[in-house]
């Protein structure tokens, strides 16, 4: 028989970092969880994306297990590690902080499509191209 | 060691949702909550104590979202743990041990099984987990017995105890966290049976002058693990065995490429749902050795 669902948590967490400490202490605590065991888990699954926030949606079932799903990380994120530049520019008309190709941004808009509220590449595309510009970054071909 | 926490509460238009992480980690958040709330969301963002000089930027960004009624406050630090204990029943674990989460109410194990009474507490180690459950499998067929044993990033110290319950001479276990080593202290102080353990708080760095190890366990993720391994290799025993768990089944690659770069011969591999774990032998070092000889399939052998 299937487990009956008692309810969903989203947090977002640092990617590699979680702790028994807020968010994920009260979160989980208060649904009965084992909190430590989740972190290790999140933990192990996160650990090369050190640097990041990731989304989380953790299912509660009534037996006080649980289930989660990590999200993709933010497509900053994914647009800084591609132009292996450290954060966005202050000034994104002005002041270039790095470049990307356009492969590289195809790749990110792959990755990121199961997140995005669209299902085709070509408007995921726009979507990445669209936040590197508002962070500063060139697209090239 | 209870702490407090800042807590900056807001309510966003639910269609910045995806923006949330890529605002926040501009800064040293320890994360946030997320809550539907109709055509909004309603986020709880947490910073630790000492990152408060923060909290007006953090404010900033979420207006700048498009936040309303945007709050700050202090946050007590709980014992969280303390719903999840309420319903912890004790469990056999592989064909040796009982893992029992009550020390002030023990239940006595099944005749055989070894009691090890371990409180789930914000120590790692509470027998539940699968990279644990992998360990205390694994142990099982290690000979243990007259031993020295040395459990890296002990947590609870759950692995230590069951060393010790198999009849290693000596155990030795530490981590860098000095909470979970209080609590690994407390967890020795109420077993059954005196089971003596050694535990510090430090790093590897700690044991350098000692004799080597005949046995090394280590359940600690990839990317806590690979930089301890050289360590590792040299404080174990010519012929001792390392157990490593607390990686998923799909860094097994990785992970063994390491280990043989590290001077690890990989002799065994098992697999517990999507976890891990390996029992490797001092190889040759450098690159190219230790490679795993002529295993089986790992899936074949769970």
């Amino acid at each position: 028989m299937a487990k009956k669902i008692t309810g969903y948590v989203k947090l977002q967490i640092p990617a590699g970092q979680a702790t028994p400490a807020p968010p994920v202490g009260p979160a989980l605590g208060q649904h009965g969880l084992n909190i430590m065991d989740f972190c290790k888990a999140f933990n192990a699954k996160t650990q090369k994306l050190a640097g990041t926030i990731i989304p989380v949606v953790i299912t509660v079932y009534s037996d006080r297990t649980y289930t989660f799903i990590t999200k993709t990380p933010p497509a900053s994120f994914l647009l800084r590690q591609a132009a292996a530049v450290e954060k966005g520019s202050g000034e994104p008309n002005r002041n270039k902080v790095g470049k990307v190709t356009r492969a590289q941004v195809e790749a990110i808009a792959t990755t990121k499509l199961p997140d995005l509220n669209t299902t085709s590449l070509e408007a995921a595309i726009r979507i990445i191209e669209g936040t590197a510009r508002s962070m500063g970054i060139e697209v090239v071909a | 060691m209870s702490a407090d926490y800042l807590a900056i509460t807001c309510r966003l238009p639910a269609s910045v949702e995806d923006d949330l992480a890529s605002t926040l980690d501009r800064w040293p958040v320890l994360g946030c909550q997320v809550e539907n709330a109709g055509a909004e969301i309603a986020v709880t963002v947490f910073i630790s104590e000492n990152e408060s000089g923060a909290v007006a930027s953090v404010c900033e960004g979420l207006a700048a979202l498009g936040g309303r009624e945007i709050g700050a406050g202090r946050f007590a630090e709980q014992d969280w743990l303390a719903e999840y204990r309420r319903h912890a029943v004790p469990r056999p674990i592989g064909t040796l041990f009982w893992v029992d989460p009550h020390p002030e109410a023990p239940t006595p194990p099944p005749a055989g099984r070894i009691h090890l009474v371990v409180e789930p507490r914000q120590a790692f180690g509470s027998g539940s987990h699968e990279s644990t459950r992998l360990v205390l499998l694994m142990m099982e067929s290690l000979p243990l017995a007259g031993r020295r044993v040395l459990d890296v990033g002990t947590g609870s110290g759950i692995l230590a105890l069951a060393a010790r319950s198999l009849g290693a001479s000596q155990v030795v276990g530490f981590d860098i966290d000095l909470e979970a080593v209080c609590i690994a202290h407390q967890t020795v102080a109420v077993q059954p049976r005196r089971l003596p353990v050694a535990l510090f708080a430090g790093s590897t760095a700690a044991l350098a002058a000692r004799p080597a190890f005949d046995v090394i366990l280590a359940n600690l993720i990839p990317a806590e693990a690979q930089p301890l391994l050289a360590d590792l290799r040299s404080l174990l025993a010519p012929a001792g065995v390392l157990v490593l768990s607390g990686l998923m089944a799909d860094q097994l690659l990785a992970s063994e490429e390491e280990l043989a770069r590290c001077g690890f011969a990989v002799e065994g591999v098992r697999e517990l749902e999507e976890w891990a774990g390996l029992v490797c032998t001092a190889g040759a070092r450098g690159p190219g050795s230790g490679v795993r000889k002529g295993l089986p399939d790992p899936a074949a052998i769970r």
